[in-house]
């Protein structure tokens, strides 16, 4: 039997943009163990002097992460943030109402500040427009940015941290459109505030970039209505509109589960357009950006987490979320890395929701072991380490095949970057034909001179195979099969598998 | 010399072209169609009436579908006046034009010239001061076989067979202030849904054009396309899109970059229409009609004036617009322009086809004579077939009053797989020679097959006293070096380079 082939061309010339480091950026919140026993565990052997893990930061370390965004989530929309600052021994313990939990106020944005800088990561800070507005949204804002000489930043002086933390990215609000959000909005409603909170930020600090918020997901009954409401009002002040979405397989249906990736960029498209008609609409000469500032699988936990939140709520870091990922969650990770790289013209922040613990790449035992890394981890770290640089237009024709509730799609999703410093050239590849391997020739002949350096694949037999705490049942290795021949890199794709294949100018492993 | 640098590749493809996208426009305005197609008693007059030296120009333009009878005029325009015995057809108060309508020329006359000069109709129902009966029963005289009122009125008036008309307007720029029976977005929306509603009840097979945006500086654009959309989008195909330039007082830098203005205007459009399907959960895409473009050299103002000082005229010399070598750059980027967008827009028609805004001029009683600009709509239409190719272009750029960059080098590629071409449409924008190159990615270029070019010594200069002072010349300078072409492109001038692959 022959192996079905798909052919790819790409071209030096034909560019879709830089890829914005941004989009390997991830979420911290204050939601179940993410914060206390994931990156804060002053008890734990690997905690450093701050009670920050140096285990969990390491492996932070290898995703290369380089924004966090802080402090939430729903979280935000009940958040107090003078709660978390100043003498931890005085702070207030609050009922924390998102995820019904009790918020200790441990943490807050001096020490996660600390935690990110010793990550290697930025902030990327959002205020509360749920129960709160422009008034808290200002105060944090000086509280953060402002140097001294006023009510807010000298607090900040005083509460030893001399220098602004100087955070660039503010998120307007979280998920104001979803009625689970505390202070949930209309969208006039958020459009207005929105717009005034940023026009009062601004005066503060012209240098800070806001986000708007956009969309829960693409099945919220107000979209993409939203998007053009609020941003009819929020146009001129905003820098992105932020954008969210998950995807599970609860109906257990493979095949169809690897076609959402189809559904985000669908997604993605609609809200452009959308930012491009508002843009008309107010004659302005400003493009607005995408944050995609969550996105992942979520679902697996979904039984127990309203088993937590109904019966046995105002808990400390309950194990809230705690998506245990298959390896078909990985591929899946692997298309939206795929998809998102793909509308590198426009979308320049995306967060992985989340880091540490809640729906997370990074897992930490519960009392206190050790650190491990989920399916998802390795994807996202194979994008984030060699997806950077310029992502190109790449043609394709893959075979296809039929799913259930999207009808007939690709075999193979492929993204291509080019990093032209390195001389490097970077295929990602997703065979999501979970039956038959395909042979992809992609065509890379303006790239004279370029080997392969090394085919790293991401594949296992079950689809519901999972890692654990010491076992790592998937993860990638090197020798998957290309090679190139007269300017055409053959490679095989396995059935089910992530690929990264890697070209460097003139060297061969 | 300054340089330009265009990349293409064969895979690299952004759009299969639609033929209907070099279709034109006939409307009862001025000298469109009395003394221009149709003026019974000409020396070169047919049976019909219709002028045959008129005919071989439109048929040599490459002209492939033409709208009708308006515009403007359609607003208030009874299509059961234009049918039936010639004697018996009322004379009316054309009030967009405020002309004087005889109703010699109809929907029949019409249908008889569109055969002759082999283009498809697309026509127009007046959605200003009549609604959904007149459009359904003009339908239905239209396209019914027999054996009701209005099919069999049209037997009577002589023509056996159905029509089969697939594509018609919903009324015209009914966002306009001046449209006899102007509408807000919400009162059209409703009307348009309903009529094309009803319009699909008679013929599942019709297409259907929405009213758009009339013009890029309208106040209510592209709020128009949106208010409108959510009521029309699952009902019909495409949405209208008008465009004409003038601004020539501004200078040939700031006129000429409005082929960027078209660009984000139906730039603008696309993301219109795709916000609104994602609002509607619709799968069907929805594609543009660009059903009016031009350039316009006379103000609009002037046009009124001369209407306004002698009205109720019959086929008054209106808006007789002649065109210089600058206004025609304009005019074929504007054509280039749609090219790139091939992906949506299907059709386009160029605004008018005779004697207003238009390439073929007639004099009455006497001769048929063309504005430049009817050589690069020819060319384009006779040789822009098959599907458009991705330009990579790096070109040294401008500034000026509209846009801070305008690239002085436009492009379009096309590959006609049938005859085996490579097609390119260039224009230079600068008053000076640029030297081009062309890298061809993914075909092996084996000759150069002609290279036309259109330009004059003088911008200003025009085809009125002179009909043969602007055409275009064959050139002998492209070199070919394995797949690699270059030229210096003349300054301020159009060009097409076929070469064989």
């Amino acid at each position: 039997m022959s192996t079905k082939k798909a052919k790819m061309v790409i071209d030096k010339a034909f560019r879709i943009a830089s890829v914005d480091k941004r989009i390997y950026g991830s979420f911290i919140e204050h939601l179940g163990r993410a914060v206390y026993d994931g990156i804060y565990q002053p008890d734990h052997e690997m905690a450093d002097e701050n009670g920050f893990r140096t285990d969990v930061i390491n492996m932070v370390k290898e995703l290369n992460v380089p924004i966090v965004r802080y402090p939430g989530g729903n979280f935000v929309s009940n958040f107090y943030w003078e709660d978390s600052v100043g003498p931890v021994a005085d702070r207030a313990k609050r009922l924390e109402l998102a995820w019904r939990s009790m918020e200790t106020n441990e943490i807050g944005v001096n020490e996660f500040a600390k935690w990110a800088k010793s990550a290697n990561s930025s902030l990327m800070m959002a205020v509360n427009l749920g129960t709160r507005g422009i008034a808290d949204a200002c105060n944090i804002l000086e509280y953060c940015n402002h140097p001294s000489g006023t009510k807010y930043s000298d607090l900040r002086i005083k509460h030893g941290v001399k220098e602004p933390h100087d955070i660039k990215l503010w998120c307007l609000g979280n998920e104001m459109d979803g009625p689970w959000q505390i202070g949930h909005k209309t969208m006039e409603e958020y459009g207005r505030l929105a717009e005034e909170t940023a026009k009062a930020m601004r005066q503060i600090d012209p240098g800070i970039e806001l986000v708007s918020c956009g969309s829960s997901s693409k099945d919220m009954a107000t979209f993409p209505e939203w998007e053009a409401v609020t941003l009819s009002h929020t146009y001129e002040y905003v820098d992105y509109v932020s954008m969210h979405q998950y995807y599970g397989n609860a109906g257990d249906d493979s095949n169809d589960y690897l076609a959402a990736s189809d559904d985000m960029d669908a997604f993605i498209k609609s809200v452009i357009s959308t930012c491009d008609y508002i843009k008309a609409k107010k004659r302005s000469h400003k493009n607005m950006y995408i944050s995609f500032d969550e996105w992942n699988v979520w679902f697996h936990s979904n039984q127990e987490d309203n088993d937590i939140m109904e019966k046995r709520p105002w808990q400390k870091a309950p194990s809230l979320l705690e998506d245990i990922y298959t390896f078909e969650d990985a591929l899946l990770v692997g298309l939206m890395l795929i998809t998102l790289i793909k509308h590198a013209d426009r979308v320049k922040i995306a967060c992985l929701a989340q880091l540490v613990n809640v729906i997370a790449p990074i897992m930490t035992e519960a009392g206190g072991g050790t650190a491990w890394k989920q399916t998802i981890f390795y994807p996202f770290m194979h994008a984030s380490k060699y997806g950077r640089g310029t992502a190109l237009f790449s043609i394709i024709d893959t075979p296809k095949h039929e799913t259930k509730n999207h009808g007939e799609i690709t075999d193979i999703e492929s993204v291509v970057v080019y990093n032209e410093e390195k001389e490097e050239l970077t295929i990602f590849a997703v065979n999501r034909n979970l039956k038959e391997d395909v042979s992809l020739e992609s065509e890379v002949s303006s790239f004279d001179g370029y080997q392969v350096l090394e085919h790293i694949v991401l594949e296992h037999d079950d689809l519901k195979a999972r890692n654990s705490a010491g076992i790592q049942n998937v993860r990638p290795k090197s020798g998957g099969q290309s090679k190139k021949e007269d300017g055409v890199v053959i490679s095989l794709l396995h059935k089910a598998s992530w690929n990264v294949i890697r070209l460097g100018k003139g060297r061969e492993l | 010399m300054k340089k330009a640098n265009i990349i293409i590749n064969k895979d690299f493809k952004s759009g299969e072209i639609d033929k209907r996208i070099y279709s034109s426009f006939v409307e009862h305005m001025g000298r469109v169609i009395y003394s221009g197609i149709y003026e019974p008693g000409h020396p070169k007059a047919d049976e019909d009436g219709f002028r045959q030296d008129v005919m071989e120009k439109v048929k040599a333009m490459g002209v492939t579908g033409i709208r009708y009878p308006g515009g403007n005029f359609v607003s208030c325009y009874d299509w059961r006046d234009g049918v039936g015995p010639v004697q018996q057809r009322p004379k009316r108060l054309e009030l967009a034009w405020r002309s004087v309508e005889t109703n010699e020329f109809g929907t029949n006359e019409f249908m008889k010239w569109a055969g002759k000069v082999n283009v498809e109709p697309i026509f127009a129902l007046n959605l200003g001061t009549k609604g959904i009966e007149n459009a359904v029963s003009f339908v239905e005289y239209c396209n019914i076989a027999e054996g009701t009122w209005y099919s069999d009125l049209r037997k009577e008036h002589g023509v056996k067979d159905p029509y089969g008309i697939k594509t018609w307007c919903l009324g015209n720029e009914m966002d306009g202030d001046w449209q006899i029976g102007h509408k807000t977005a919400d009162e059209y929306g409703r009307l348009a849904e309903e009529t094309a509603k009803a319009i699909k009840l008679i013929d599942p097979d019709i297409e259907l054009i929405a009213c758009g945006s009339s013009k890029s500086d309208m106040d209510t654009y592209p709020e128009w396309e949106a208010i409108t959309l959510k009521h029309t989008y699952d009902y019909v195909d495409y949405i209208a899109l008008h465009q004409y330039y003038g601004g020539q007082e501004k200078g040939t830098g700031s006129f000429l970059s409005q082929a960027l203005d078209m660009e984000k205007y139906i730039r603008t459009v696309i993301s219109v229409c795709d916000y609104v399907k994602a609002e509607k959960r619709s799968s069907k895409e929805l594609y543009i009609s660009l059903d009016e473009w031009g350039i316009w050299a006379t103000p609009d103002n002037e046009v009124s004036e001369e209407i306004n000082r002698a009205p109720w005229r019959v086929a008054p010399g209106l808006n007789e617009q002649i065109y210089t070598m600058e206004d025609t750059l304009l005019f074929a980027d504007m054509l280039m322009v749609m090219l790139k967008y091939a992906d949506r827009i299907k059709i386009a028609c160029q605004s008018l086809l005779t004697n207003i805004s238009a390439a073929i001029m007639t004099e009455k009683n006497g001769d048929v004579w063309v504005q430049p600009i009817y050589y690069p709509f020819s060319y384009m239409s006779k040789h822009g077939r098959g599907v458009v190719l991705q330009s990579i272009v790096d070109s040294p750029a401008y500034q000026c009053e509209l846009f801070t960059k305008v690239p002085y080098i436009d492009t379009v590629a096309v590959y006609n797989e049938d005859v085996k071409e490579l097609i390119y449409f260039q224009m230079n924008r600068m008053e000076e020679s640029i030297e081009i190159t062309c890298e061809i990615q993914g075909f092996k270029p084996e000759h150069i097959i002609e290279h036309v070019a259109l330009w004059s010594e003088d911008k200003k200069m025009t085809n009125y006293v002179n009909h043969n002072a602007i055409q275009p010349v064959q050139m002998e300078d492209v070199v070919l070096c394995e797949r690699i072409f270059s030229y210096e492109i003349k300054p301020l001038s159009w060009n097409m380079i076929r070469v064989k692959v």
